[in-house]
């Protein structure tokens, strides 16, 4: 009777448990705090939002400073002794520099999101054929840009167009020909789909795809696999489209386009296309490979680029009035920057640089003290004699002292850029909630300039370069000569070195003046001549048009060989 | 619990696996074998019975009354005037008869029913002869001078013998002078005295150093260590309680042969990490798997060390094919302490200790530092390219010139250093009757730094029940909670304070803290700010409770059913106030508030069989399943703008507020997440053991896991062992020399799934979306991307081992060594791979290679010398593992990518070898590497004369080549002396100080204030490059990898206990009073703080390496 008791018992106890592993579902996986891409992007919200990812990739795209701008004819890096591989072209500049090596992946990792896109634009139900072109008109048009950028840096490489199910490790580099024809199709292609105009501003619009294509013509042209002519003839027309479309102005005052005591100065007729930044910190996050970085990174960062550290000046400390630089990635304009404006008559000079600096504080700094509001610094346009410096109560800085410092020994002393100022920042590190221009009309007119001046009309090159320097012009008159200063300005001959010099002046900072070098065969000359760290350190040779392939990307891929850049 | 009842399709699924067939007949067998009248159903026959100062014929009397036995003898065979007494509880007969009737050399037999007694020895004729002239009397005591009662007395030669009393008194009568008395006890070495001492006397056992007879704790069961066919290295509750260490795992560095122990933090109280056998995965979870008292937990760090009972490390697969799909990294099983039967018993240990930092690097002085940064400046503007000069204000602020003037410097490591408190209380009571036993247990553990504010606080509570409702029914509960309180103060003080350079002024001129310590240094602020304003702290409880009840469902048959929750409910805070270096003096305050939630629990169900045949046969057979539920969830809000110092309390207080002319807005960010997973198994387990000298284990176990996708859940692991005890044949029981030998060999796979520390990491399968964060013109235009590449072929490493073992004791167990080879291979190693970025992913988690660990592991106890009241004891173990890849991707092809080489350790170092520094005689050399002398020599591996990637080199790795321990003790009457010494050999590790303070900060900070001696034209080192000429950070980070060998030892103590008759006048039966020495020493070549932690980052959790010296009491009622 007590064996049977204890049987049934068991029995009890036994099922009772054991029946929970009975059900299936016991080892199901569930997931109440996500998502997965085939269960969402098949959504028209799912599918929207997946188009939408790609635009927060730009965010860290636009911000490599360094490599847009260290070791060109304008900018050096902020140490007085200067190590910088990017700048020296030197031995460090390698496979394993860490900014080639993050380029290249972030690249590569918008590329794979826009091909993921690109699947799911097949297979996405209930969203309407006309919204889905556009959509697929942006990312396409995206993926172009990423091309370029990588074709422009890298050479020759791995084409991918599909999205990734499974890992390859055997790419090979499909030749600069073959890349370039892709963004062409690309660019096409979006430019049949895209709208003139978007509610959204910051989407990709018909002239993103437009101004691109024309600067991808314009490039190709220089090239030995380019149609030469019939490239600077497209670009040339294609710019002119963006220009005579009807959907782009100039803005007047050049200053307005980067004051921001105007309320929404960034929503303007100039504008193509804008790398969006917030003020609500919450969208404002920078992420790398689509994740969090070890430390988030929140705003943009280019307020903190072309400066110096004005905090070491106590009676300016950490005002908000003055950002801090970002030391890693700070580019520091060389003294041949400064003299390319015509200070007289150039309203761009003191739009893009501050030539005096103010105490915010009462302080003393190097034995002489300053109430709040006093000058502290001034660069005067002619230099001072000694006899005039020592009669100013505040520092001066000749144009011939900008390389060195009073106040740091390491770091220069130079008139620092207000163009991208962030006002009302704490003095921080990055958070800054402006929008970086990627694309404005001043730089259709410049391509237009330089794609008919390569075509061989001079003519229609000067009228699109003057349009710049009118718009440029301080208004009014020269008093010495009775002339506006608009006149004045006017250019009657034009050659390629014009060029880029109108574009230093006009895009300080926006352009990306190492793509803009290469593709006029001018790197290496105007580097040498104009980059003091650069010319001393004498080892910039013709192989550093392209960057080194990162060591991970020639480790990693096992299957054929990856070959490296020669000179590398 | 929710109760999904489907009979039929349980019995199906079952059916369909082997060892559900294997369950069905532990079933039947169960009761076939249950017929009342075979010899084994009366020897299984439960007895309880008590019997106070008694003749053995008057216990043999009662036995029979009171369990209707039937003993049939003759009265000569127990003819013994003996009074003995003897308390059994619900023990089978045959261990009642074997206590009862083995030292009087009688043995018996089960005939139909019946018990036959019979004499065992032939009588000593001699013996009978003899006048029985002399009376010995004395007591028996062990080693703290405790009791010992049952001890066995018998005169060499003779049948004659007693036992001792419950005093531990024991009365002998000798023929002689000359005859010799044998002392026996469970357990204790035994003792050979001649009958010619004094009267009365008194003798000493000595616990067997590793008795054969301890019982080691496996997983769903345990077994005498005799028995044992696995490797297996345990340490008892008196072992871990006199390390004083911090934590369980510590306990147990140095050790245990094959276990490493490593520090996963600097900071105190915090969790240290194990790798058994080597690193089994190749970027995978090395971890073993914690089972605290059969449960699966996460981590051991919140146990009580005071509350453990013993720590038994499950090695080979024979020993954790029983787990499964988690066993490959070894298991460490965790018994805590329970409730045992008689009288009440109260302990309390407490003690205090002081921690101290040593071991800190030297840095210069000030006068060293300013002539150092005048050569550095000097030469690095003389190498500039073009060439500047510097002067004093521009190498120093106005505020150093001052400090320099004045030589008033200020050492920072200083500021934010002190001397710790370490408290530590714990006070246990534990007791019980016949039926029911109990535990409580409470402790209190607090540890403070070295660095100002660090302090981690625990409380613990453990109370345990056991209660035998009658025969066959059983039921307990317990419940273990801890409560943590851990402070980690400021993840800036301590990196600050070493970048800080020491020019810098701490103080303003009224004597309040600056912010800034000197005018250019605008990054890094004074740490005495962290130290108030940045505040780390967690709080949780954690609660590991337990519930089971026990069935005897027939003779040698038990059903056990458990269930064990693990829940964690954790808060955490941190704070950054404006002045802090987070704020940066510019930032608003801010704080985070977060919540995590762990809920787990574990439902076992068992079923185990022991059975004996004619004593030739003997089995013992376990079958059973297990639910494994893991589910997290936590929550996270993080702001600025807080308008006072609220901490994380206030957190919706976030406002616009104005700094420095600047209006911030404030920030508010929310998030939360979940994750599950579920492990379904089945397991069995066969021992079978033939004439007590061959042993055979067979265990199998089948684990199906809900993160693996379809048609990848389930994974079945078996194994097999054989064991021989050689000693028990009869022709090695006259080779007095060896006490003891076995041979063991065991086969088994075991698995891994788990791809990050914790346990496992559900979703990997999937490809999951994620939020993206963007604005369209402030609007927000948050989207979602996918950030990772799924695999849904992903499945367990799997990991076949094999080990062969011996065991060994000779010369009256003085000598007890064990040795153990093992090979164990593991297949398809989860790895996050990194892939070539033009894929649009840069990693993917794969099964791909294969890593191998061979090695053997030696352990050696010895009883050096024991003479009077002097003993001195010794353990060694030694452990050298060879761990290497054995594949990648099956092609023979290294992954240089992820510096993964075939033949090579696991995890190593691949980077370019310094060889020295460019002399000035080499100038010319250095040129064709366009270098030049000062700069660091880089080896040219493929002499192509020039300096590349393809010139990295092997340079080591931080899987050490061997490691082992040495613990002495030595007594002396009432003192103890025991100290132990730990090494790690072949190590070579990124030195984070080196890192940072020999490469970085340049400039800004302290850069290069780690005082050495480095290559100037008149100093040529050929050691330490100059680093204003050696700019090139790759060859700098080069110079950085350091041997990080070490030996240390890791405790010292010595005791005293009070002698046995002053306890007795105070009315106590125990008081120890000790001092200890933590960790006091380190000999080690690596240059940094702390080898045990050497590549840890100096920001967050890094620390100065520290020792603690303890005074403590243990006191026993």
């Amino acid at each position: 009777m007590k064996r049977l008791k204890h049987s049934l018992l068991l029995l009890l106890a036994i099922s009772q448990t054991l029946s929970m592993f009975s059900c299936k579902k016991y080892i199901e996986e569930s997931n109440l705090g996500g998502q997965t891409d085939a269960t969402y992007y098949v959504t028209k919200a799912g599918f929207e939002d997946l188009v939408k990812s790609n635009y927060p990739n730009l965010r860290y795209i636009v911000a490599f400073t360094p490599l847009y701008n260290w070791g060109t004819d304008l900018y050096s890096s902020l140490n007085t002794t200067d190590v910088n591989a990017l700048n020296m072209y030197n031995g460090s500049l390698n496979s394993a520099a860490p900014e080639v090596d993050t380029y290249w992946k972030q690249l590569y990792y918008s590329i794979g999101e826009a091909n993921t896109t690109l699947y799911w634009a097949t297979q996405v139900k209930e969203i309407d054929a006309a919204t889905l072109n556009i959509r697929i008109g942006e990312t396409k048009a995206l993926r172009a840009y990423y091309y370029y950028l990588l074709v422009e840096t890298f050479g020759d490489v791995p084409l991918v167009l599909t999205r990734t199910t499974t890992a390859s490790v055997d790419f090979t580099r499909a030749p600069e020909k073959d890349v370039y024809n892709q963004i062409i199709t690309d660019l096409n292609s979006a430019i049949g789909a895209l709208p003139a105009t978007t509610r959204d501003q910051g989407r990709v619009t018909k002239g993103f795809a437009q101004h691109l294509l024309a600067k991808v013509y314009l490039t190709r042209g220089y090239k030995s696999y380019g149609a030469g002519i019939a490239d600077f003839t497209q670009a040339a027309s294609l710019a002119e489209g963006v220009i005579n479309s009807g959907n782009y102005s100039l803005l007047p005052v050049f200053a307005n386009l980067f004051d921001p005591s105007i309320a929404n100065f960034q929503i303007n007729p100039e504008v193509i296309f804008s790398v969006q930044y917030s003020t609500n910190p919450a969208t404002n996050p920078v992420f790398y490979l689509g994740k969090v970085q070890a430390t988030a990174v929140v705003g943009n960062n280019l307020h903190q680029n072309f400066i110096w550290d004005t905090e070491v000046v106590p009676p300016i400390g950490q005002s908000s009035v003055y950002n801090k630089p970002l030391p890693t990635t700070v580019a520091s304009p060389v003294p041949y920057f400064y003299t390319l404006f015509d200070k007289v008559r150039d309203s761009r000079y003191l739009a893009t640089v501050y030539n005096a600096l103010y105490a915010q504080v009462a302080g003393t700094v190097n034995g002489r003290t300053f109430a709040a509001g006093d000058t502290v610094i001034y660069y005067p346009d002619v230099a001072f004699t000694t006899a005039q410096k020592a009669a100013r109560k505040y520092f001066v800085f000749n144009p011939n002292e900008y390389r060195s410092s009073p106040f740091s020994g390491l770091t220069r002393t130079y008139p620092e850029f207000r163009k991208f100022r962030e006002l009302n920042l704490p003095f921080a590190d990055n958070n800054g909630t402006r929008d970086t221009y990627v694309f404005r009309l001043a730089e259709t007119y410049l391509i237009a300039a330089e794609a008919y001046l390569q075509a061989g009309n001079l003519g229609k090159a000067l009228q699109y370069y003057n349009v710049i320097r009118t718009r440029a012009a301080k208004p009014g008159f020269n008093p010495s000569t009775g002339l506006a200063y608009s006149a004045e300005l006017q250019a009657t001959s034009l050659t390629l070195d014009d060029i880029l010099d109108e574009r230093a002046r006009e895009l300080a900072g926006e352009e990306m003046r190492w793509f803009e070098l290469k593709r006029t065969g001018k790197l290496i000359a105007r580097t040498l001549a104009y980059n003091e760290e650069a010319k001393a350190s004498n080892s910039l040779k013709s192989f550093h048009m392209l960057r080194p392939i990162p060591q991970s990307q020639i480790d990693l891929n096992r299957g054929t060989l990856f070959p490296q850049n020669p000179g590398y | 619990m929710n109760l999904c009842l489907h009979y039929s399709h349980f019995w199906y699924k079952i059916m369909r696996i082997t060892f559900g067939q294997f369950l069905l007949i532990a079933l039947t067998t169960g009761i076939t074998y249950s017929k009342p009248t075979s010899a084994q159903g009366v020897l299984d026959k439960k007895i309880s019975l008590t019997v106070q100062n008694k003749s053995l014929s008057d216990v043999l009397s009662q036995l029979a009354k009171v369990h209707k036995l039937e003993f049939i003898y003759n009265q000569d065979v127990i003819a013994t005037n003996d009074k003995i007494s003897v308390n059994f509880s619900n023990e089978n007969l045959k261990e009642v008869l074997d206590k009862l009737l083995r030292r009087y050399h009688i043995a018996y037999a089960v005939f139909k029913g019946k018990v036959i007694l019979m004499d065992a020895q032939p009588a000593d004729p001699v013996a009978a002869k003899s006048p029985q002239n002399v009376v010995i009397t004395g007591k028996v005591i062990d080693e703290k001078d405790q009791t010992l009662i049952g001890v066995s007395i018998t005169i060499k030669g003779t049948t004659k013998g007693t036992i001792t009393d419950l005093n531990g008194d024991f009365k002998i009568t000798a023929g002689s002078n000359s005859d010799i008395l044998v002392f026996k006890y469970i357990g204790y070495t035994t003792l050979e005295l001649p009958a010619s001492g004094s009267v009365p006397f008194t003798v000493k056992m000595v616990a067997d150093a590793k008795s054969l007879n301890e019982v080691i704790v496996l997983g769903y069961g345990s077994k005498k260590k005799s028995d044992l066919t696995g490797s297996v290295a345990s340490l008892s509750a008196e072992e871990i309680a006199k390390t004083k260490a911090p934590n369980a795992q510590e306990a147990i560095q140095g050790r245990l042969p094959g276990v490493d122990v490593k520090r996963s933090s600097g900071k105190p109280g915090a969790d240290m990490t194990i790798e058994i056998r080597g690193v089994n995965s190749i970027y995978g979870n090395t971890q073993p798997l914690y089972v605290v008292d059969g449960i699966p937990v996460s981590s051991i760090n919140d146990i009580n060390p005071a509350d453990i009972e013993r720590m038994d490390v499950l090695k080979d697969a024979s020993s954790t094919a029983i787990f499964g799909s988690r066993g490959a990294n070894g298991v460490v099983i965790v018994t805590t302490k329970k409730g045992t039967r008689g009288q009440t018993k109260v302990n309390y240990d407490g003690y205090v200790g002081v921690v101290n930092a040593y071991n800190l690097p030297r840095m210069m002085t000030g006068p060293e530092f300013v002539n150092y940064a005048h050569e550095f400046y000097n030469t690095l503007g003389t190498n500039a390219t073009p060439q500047v000069t510097y002067t004093d204000a521009q190498i120093f602020s106005p505020t150093e010139l001052s400090n320099i003037a004045s030589g008033n410097f200020t050492n920072w490591v200083d500021l934010i250093k002190h001397n710790g408190l370490q408290t530590n209380h714990n006070l246990s009571i534990t007791g019980g009757d016949e039926k029911t036993t109990y535990f409580l247990s409470a402790g209190y553990q607090d540890y403070q730094g070295a660095i100002k504010v660090e302090d981690t606080k625990k409380y613990t509570l453990k109370v345990g029940m056991d209660k035998s409702i009658n025969d066959w029914f059983k039921v307990g509960a317990s419940m273990y909670g801890t409560y943590a309180d851990y402070n980690l103060g400021s993840g800036e003080v301590f990196r600050s304070a070493y970048r800080l350079r020491t020019t810098g002024s701490a103080y303003n001129a009224d004597g309040s803290n600056r912010f800034f310590v000197y005018e250019t240094e605008t990054q890094i602020s004074n740490p005495l700010f962290d130290l108030e304003n940045d505040l780390r702290v967690t709080q949780y409880v954690r609660m590991l409770p337990n519930l089971y009840a026990e069935l005897g469902l027939a003779k040698g048959l038990k059903f056990r059913t458990s269930f064990t929750p693990d829940i964690t409910f954790q808060r955490a805070g941190t704070y950054a106030d404006q002045f802090t270096k987070t704020g940066a003096g510019v930032k608003p305050n801010a704080a985070t508030n977060s919540t995590n939630h762990l809920f787990n629990y574990t439902l076992d169900n068992l079923l185990t069989y022991s059975k004996s045949i004619n004593d030739n046969h003997k089995f013992d057979l376990t079958a059973g399943n297990s639910l494994n539920y893991y589910q997290a969830d936590n929550n996270q809000i993080s702001v600025s703008g807080l308008p006072y110092r609220s901490l994380w309390y206030n957190v919706a207080s976030a406002t616009a507020v104005t700094i420095n002319g600047a209006t911030i807005q404030p920030s508010t960010t929310v998030s939360s997440a979940y994750s599950k997973q579920t492990i379904s198994s089945f397991f069995f387990r066969a021992n079978y053991t033939f004439k007590n000298r061959y042993l055979l284990t067979v265990t199998g176990r089948a684990d199906g896991n809900s993160i693996f996708a379809d048609g990848h859940k389930w994974g079945f692991f078996p194994s097999a062992a054989l064991g021989w005890i050689a000693t028990e044949e009869n022709f090695m029981k006259d080779i007095s020399a060896i006490n003891f030998l076995k041979l063991r060999f065991s086969y088994g796979r075991s698995g891994n799934a788990a791809v990050n520390a914790n346990y496992f990491y559900p979703y990997v399968t999937q490809s999951a979306v994620s939020t993206t964060f963007y604005d369209f013109n402030g609007a927000t235009a948050n989207g979602s991307g996918v950030s990772t590449l799924a695999n849904s072929d992903l499945t367990w490493e799997k990991t076949s081992e094999y080990n062969a073992g011996l065991e060994l004791n000779i010369l009256k167990n003085r000598i007890g060594f064990t040795f153990d080879y093992y090979n164990k291979t593991a297949k398809g190693t989860l790895l996050p791979q990194q892939i070539p970025a033009a894929n649009g992913f840069t990693t993917v988690v794969s099964n791909i290679g294969s890593v191998r660990n061979s090695g053997v592991e030696i352990g050696l106890n010895t009883t050096n010398i024991k003479r009077g009241k002097f003993s001195w004891t010794t353990n060694i173990n030694y452990s050298r593992n060879k761990n290497q890849i054995v594949d990648l991707f099956g092609n023979g092809a290294n992954d240089v990518g992820n510096s993964r080489f075939i033949g090579q350790k696991a995890r190593v170092i691949y980077n370019y070898k310094v060889i020295g520094v460019w002399q000035t005689s080499e100038a010319a050399q250095a040129a064709t590497y366009g270098q030049k002398p000062g700069q660091y020599k880089i080896q040219d591996t493929n002499n192509d004369g020039k300096i590349n990637s393809d010139d990295r080199v092997i340079l080591g790795s931080d899987i050490p080549d061997w490691f082992g321990g040495i613990t002495n003790t030595f007594n002396y009457k009432a003192i103890d002396l025991g100290f132990t010494v730990y090494t790690r050999q072949g190590t070579v590790q990124q030195s984070t100080f080196l890192d940072q303070f020999l490469n970085g900060d340049q400039g800004r900070a302290r850069f290069d204030a780690y005082s050495r001696s480095y290559w100037t034209p008149a100093n040529p080192s050929n050691t330490w490059a100059n680093n204003a000429i050696e700019t090139d950070l790759t060859r700098r980070t080069a110079a950085t990898y350091q041997n990080s060998s070490y030996t240390k030892v890791s405790n010292i103590t010595l005791g005293y206990t009070l002698p046995k008759s002053a306890a007795a006048k105070a009315k106590i039966s125990n008081l120890r009073i000790y001092a200890t020495a933590y960790n006091p020493f380190i000999f080690t070549k690596f240059i940094g703080w702390d080898p045990e932690t050497a590549d840890l980052n100096s920001f967050g959790l890094q620390d100065f390496r520290t020792r603690t010296f303890i005074l403590g009491v243990n006191l026993t009622l």
